[in-house]
């Protein structure tokens, strides 16, 4: 009996999908078009005609390759969901550097796609040269990518270009998203949407506003507006000038950017819980819980380490200087208000170290934020105290043990499990990062500084990262903030289809 | 006879004693005052770099961000200093490049922590320019035929849908 999988062979449903992803992002390029087109900026202009006609045309032969599958969403299978989800990734890493490439401010394609995951990730390393005198076309470009590779592709691609939603939980799922705001997916896909367009709305005014406060122009201060509200609500890190937040030597625009980010690393769960009135789910939630405690554990400590060494002059320095970098540490932005040297020469081992920790932790479960998460921190501090606690009570009472996220749940050890095996594979990540750092170098902080910042998708730089750095370095730096976004599962699926793909290849001519 | 060897001898002492007014303030790259920010905290420095982006102005002073080939770093400087650049370096400019003598900060008491410099004295070094934008000719070429060839692909796929 001919089943439907035989029908459609994997590689065919894979092929359409992620044909239309790529061609989601080909018409995402139209807006640094239509900017660089309004500024008169032509080069960058042409650019993105270019490197948008290829998206198309790539596009087009990927969804007329698995043509036969179309309107038959219904038949595909987790392992399609995590193989579209990140191979779209590696390929729009590709497409997507190329009006990097143009652009001629990248010293190779390899930095290009390295700024390219960097922003996908919502990372926010940069390896872009000479940023400050870049167009606003391709700053377009830059920020659109880190905000939009905040909520998703292929979230944007579900919101969209699908009609059917059959299969579409499943590749929703394999960028690592897995809450249901409502029961059709392509319904969560735009509620996440809608939340991200009204904060950019209120975002981009209030920076908007804040930048012609401190000095800026008015179209000036839009872009600044917009591009840091992109930078902030993704926890991205990216910033128009070189010097990132230190450009504006402003207290007010940081504390704006500090409230949006503080936001986007927040559980689109929550802010629709919010939304909807229950404003309770902000105090109840593990999530919240773990990330105030270990956010106030982690400012209380650095502000007494920094201190202790007399680093800054008083308590408003030690709020925009040391408090700003936990929290954007934490939330994984890495945005910064002090050169990357700083913090390996002034701020001391103990500062350093808070700092690593508040990266790899990271924010909230599908949110913008990278790390951990919070949740994971939470389910797994909460299994820790119900083991000792089972320790403790007598064996024949039965304990039940609870933890609430958007709704109550049981914690069970499997849970507990999943979640320390996501913990284990970050922490793999990051000793072998550091590991390498080391062989080239690196004093071993630094070196571990930067491996929990590609780790955590943060951002926040020691000095490593630059377009001189070895590139043995930057390819892992950028397999790892692949890996780390899309939180290990759905690279592993398209490992194992390569691999089990390449075994059937060398299988067929000794069967024959 | 005496009257010239006085001369001589004032030139000398003037030359080993104050080295400041005998010859020009050493220019200090960016990045040195990063990387030696203790060892110069405090102290007058004279820098020299590109400005950037654009004066933002607070009152009767103003930010301007300069760069030289090593670091970038925001000068606080008077209003009436800052309207002496004419030309900020972005996309289209080529900023004027401006000299700046003044007090270095490794964490600016005034600035909520930052490293900055409170230029005393400002002066333009070399005008900058509007950037000529040239656009290559194979750009063109190439992004015409992709134009065509996208249509193309997509008339075909949308006439099989049809």
């Amino acid at each position: 009996m001919r089943t439907k999988k035989d029908k459609f062979p994997d590689i065919l449903i894979i092929s359409y999908y992620t044909g239309h992803v790529i061609l989601g992002i080909a018409f995402l390029m139209l807006i640094p078009a239509v900017t660089s087109l309004c500024l008169s900026e032509w080069n960058p202009l042409l650019d993105f005609i270019i490197s948008m006609n290829i998206a198309f045309i790539l596009g087009f032969i990927l969804m007329f390759i698995g043509w036969k599958t179309r309107d038959n969403m219904i038949y595909m299978q987790w392992k399609h969901g995590f193989v579209i989800a990140s191979l779209s990734w590696v390929l729009l890493m590709f497409l997507c550097a190329v009006p990097y490439m143009l652009s001629g401010h990248l010293k190779s394609f390899l930095d290009a796609c390295f700024d390219v995951m960097s922003g996908f990730t919502t990372t926010g390393l940069v390896l872009t040269q000479d940023l400050d005198h870049i167009s606003i076309g391709l700053n377009m470009w830059r920020h659109l990518l880190t905000f939009v590779g905040g909520q998703g592709m292929v979230v944007l691609a579900l919101s969209f270009l699908f009609r059917e939603t059959g299969g579409a939980y499943k590749i929703y799922v394999g960028e690592a998203k897995d809450i249901e705001l409502v029961p059709n997916v392509k319904g969560t896909a735009r509620i996440i949407w809608k939340i991200s367009i009204a904060y950019l709305i209120i975002g981009t005014t209030a920076l908007w506003v804040n930048g012609m406060m401190i000095g800026l122009k008015p179209l000036s201060a839009f872009f600044h507006g917009l591009f840091m509200f992109e930078s902030s609500w993704s926890t991205g890190g990216f910033a128009p000038m070189t010097q990132n937040m230190l450009f504006y030597h402003s207290f007010s625009y940081e504390v704006v950017t500090i409230i949006f980010f503080i936001l986007g690393s927040l559980n689109f769960g929550l802010h629709y819980a919010i939304w909807q009135g229950n404003k309770k789910e902000l105090v109840k939630n593990i999530e919240t819980r773990s990330f105030f405690i270990t956010t106030f554990l982690a400012c209380v400590l650095a502000v007494i380490g920094l201190a202790k060494l007399n680093v800054y002059p008083d308590a408003v320095a030690a709020f925009r200087k040391v408090v700003y970098h936990v929290l954007s540490a934490h939330t994984t932005t890495g945005l910064g208000t002090v050169y990357a040297r700083q913090f390996a020469l002034e701020w001391g081992d103990f500062g350093v170290v808070i700092l690593i920790i508040a990266m790899l932790i990271g924010g909230s479960a599908c949110s913008t934020a990278g790390g951990f998460k919070g949740l994971r921190v939470g389910i797994v501090f909460k299994g820790l105290l119900a083991d000792i606690r089972k320790l403790l009570s007598s064996e024949r009472r039965v304990l039940v043990f609870k933890f609430h996220h958007i709704k109550d749940h049981i914690l069970d050890d499997v849970l507990v499990r999943a979640s320390s095996i996501i913990i284990i594979c970050y922490m793999a990540l990051f000793a072998i990062g550091t590991a390498l750092g080391t062989y080239y170098g690196y004093p071993v902080l630094s070196a571990a500084f930067e491996a929990a910042s590609v780790t955590g998708n943060v951002g926040l730089s020691i000095g490593i990262t630059s377009a001189t750095m070895p590139a043995a370095l930057k390819i892992y730096y950028i397999i790892v903030m692949y890996l780390a976004r899309l939180e290990f599962l759905s690279v592993f699926a398209l490992i194992g289809y390569i691999i089990g793909g390449m075994k059937k290849l060398c299988q067929r001519p000794l069967q024959e | 006879m005496s009257k010239t060897f006085a001369g001589i001898i004032l030139i000398l002492a003037i030359a080993i004693f104050c080295p400041a007014i005998g010859y020009a303030q050493e220019i200090i790259p960016l990045n040195e005052l990063v990387e030696n920010g203790k060892a110069f905290d405090g102290k007058n420095v004279a820098v020299r770099g590109e400005a950037l982006g654009e004066a933002m102005e607070r009152g009767e002073y103003a930010w301007v961000n300069i760069s030289d080939p090593t670091n970038i770093m925001g000068v606080w400087m008077k209003k009436e200093d800052a309207e002496k650049i004419a030309f900020f370096g972005d996309y289209k400019h080529k900023g004027d490049i401006i000299k700046v003598s003044g007090a270095f900060h490794r964490a600016c008491a005034e600035h909520g922590g930052d490293m900055d410099i409170h230029g005393i004295a400002v002066e333009i070094a070399e005008q900058g320019h509007p950037v000529k934008e040239e656009v290559e000719t194979r750009k063109i070429v190439v992004g015409v035929v992709l134009t065509l060839i996208t249509l193309c692909v997509a008339g075909f796929y949308y006439k099989i849908k049809q």
